[in-house]
């Protein structure tokens, strides 16, 4: 009997550990850093992510972006926020700013920024910017929408244990075209643009969520 | 009484230090393609509203549009934006609006992640003396039941777009001509009683005076804090 029980025991708290277990896995894969993890946070070979060739010219569009001065965006930010590194790629952050949504921007370049350099300056001389959004949860699943909104433009990819969303952006002004790089992570969406081949934005994005 | 209302407060104030500065450091090309006049303000803005006055109808020529857009745009340089177009379609799935009797067309496009896309809607609606109210907001999209951006023209919603941003960089209006220079000159569009609207409060404001940029054949003419006329000279 003493025995009887003692198994009927190990099975009564081998049903709810096995469901504690599952909840704390579901909740690590949703939050956790993935710097614990491997999935994911290899560099990318060149070569190896295929992406839409698809494209509007420039001068095919109606409307166009208004450029300003990088320097005029948003509210100039005094101290570094923590979750915006330093360095990305070798490169300081030359300007950091806010807006009143929430969102901070660090805007990467290796080189002193002028007083007039826009974004498409800044991102045709190597530059990098990278943005991170409050996400509304009253607008629903980050990674689904944005997908969506894309269709076939999107490319999923693996950034750390995080859905990643890459696109080839359409040509600037300028003729230039760059990457960008967003995943949700947080409550935030995290957005990574630079002039860079899908793989180095790629290994670049995954640098920043997984530890070395 | 938190910090969000003073953020707010802040940036209306840095706005208009911000616009100032902007001018002074020369406007960058203001957006647009071969020529183009656009008036817009900075700051953070979740509403854009107001009306396109339609004061002239050229006739169609093949291989270039006209355009009169309003737009939202964000940190990262993404846009919505919608308005009135004649003429070529592009690309990004807006079609041709060549017909000889066309009046103008609806159009709305948006930028996100780089990647551009465009749609008709309402061909030839709008003539001269049309007036058509626009309404850009981040607000609920009644057909899914979630946030967008949405943007509404002539009282009519047109579509809803997801971008994670919930408040605009800028908001802007203008007037351009895409993929051609040679072109018909009289071409005139007159937006009144424009408004604006922030995340933090309810209500709206007056647009303000915008900072400017146009092409050197255009001509901006600022009627008031909620009014202003661009237009491509001479006209009739």
């Amino acid at each position: 009997m003493p025995q009887a029980g003692s198994r009927r025991g190990t099975t009564n708290i081998g049903a709810p550990l096995l469901v504690v277990l599952a909840v704390v896995g579901v909740w690590m894969w949703r939050n956790v850093p993935s710097g614990s993890f491997a999935v994911g946070c290899g560099p990318v070979q060149a070569g190896t992510i295929q992406e839409s060739a698809s494209f509007t010219p420039y001068d095919e569009m109606y409307s166009h972006p208004v450029l300003l001065p990088v320097v005029a965006s948003g509210i100039e930010a005094t101290e570094a926020v923590a979750r915006m590194p330093d360095l990305i790629d070798g490169m300081s952050a030359v300007r950091r700013a806010f807006w009143p949504d929430g969102s901070d921007a660090a805007y990467y370049l290796g080189k002193g920024l002028d007083d007039s350099t826009t974004l498409p300056d800044l991102l045709a001389s190597g530059g990098i910017l990278l943005i991170h959004t409050p996400l509304d949860p009253k607008a629903g699943d980050f990674t689904s929408a944005t997908v969506a909104e894309l269709g076939e433009r999107a490319t999923v990819v693996e950034v750390g244990l995080f859905e990643g969303i890459l696109t080839y952006g359409d040509p600037e002004a300028n003729g230039r075209r760059n990457h960008y790089l967003t995943w949700a992570e947080s409550g935030y969406s995290v957005n990574l643009i630079a002039e860079r081949s899908a793989e180095s934005i790629v290994t670049l994005g995954r640098s920043l969520v997984c530890s070395p | 009484m938190g910090t969000k209302p003073l953020v707010w407060r802040r940036l209306r104030i840095l706005t208009a230090v911000m616009a100032g500065a902007a001018l002074a450091l020369t406007l960058s090309g203001a957006a647009l393609a071969d020529e183009s006049a656009a008036a817009g303000v900075y700051g953070g803005y979740d509403l854009f509203s107001g009306n396109q006055g339609i004061r002239t109808n050229p006739s169609t020529v093949t291989g270039f549009a006209f355009v009169h857009p309003v737009q939202a745009q964000t940190p990262s340089l993404a846009f919505v934006a919608i308005g009135t177009v004649k003429g070529k379609g592009n690309d990004g799935g807006c079609d041709d609006h060549y017909s000889p009797t066309a009046n103008w067309s609806g159009y709305w496009d948006r930028l996100y992640q780089g990647v551009y896309a465009c749609d008709n809607f309402s061909p030839n609606a709008w003539s001269t003396g049309s007036n058509p109210s626009f309404k850009i907001e981040y607000t609920l999209c009644a057909p899914l039941g979630f946030q967008r951006w949405v943007m509404t023209f002539s009282g009519s919603l047109r579509v809803c777009i997801y971008m994670p941003w919930t408040s605009a960089d800028s908001i802007t209006a203008g007037l351009e001509t895409v993929q051609s220079n040679t072109i018909d000159r009289n071409i005139d569009v007159a937006y009144t009683n424009l408004r604006k609207g922030y995340p933090c409060c309810t209500g709206t404001d007056p647009f303000g005076t915008p900072i400017h940029n146009e092409s050197p054949s255009y001509v901006y003419h600022l009627t008031s804090t909620t009014a202003f006329e661009v237009y491509l000279a001479p006209l009739d």
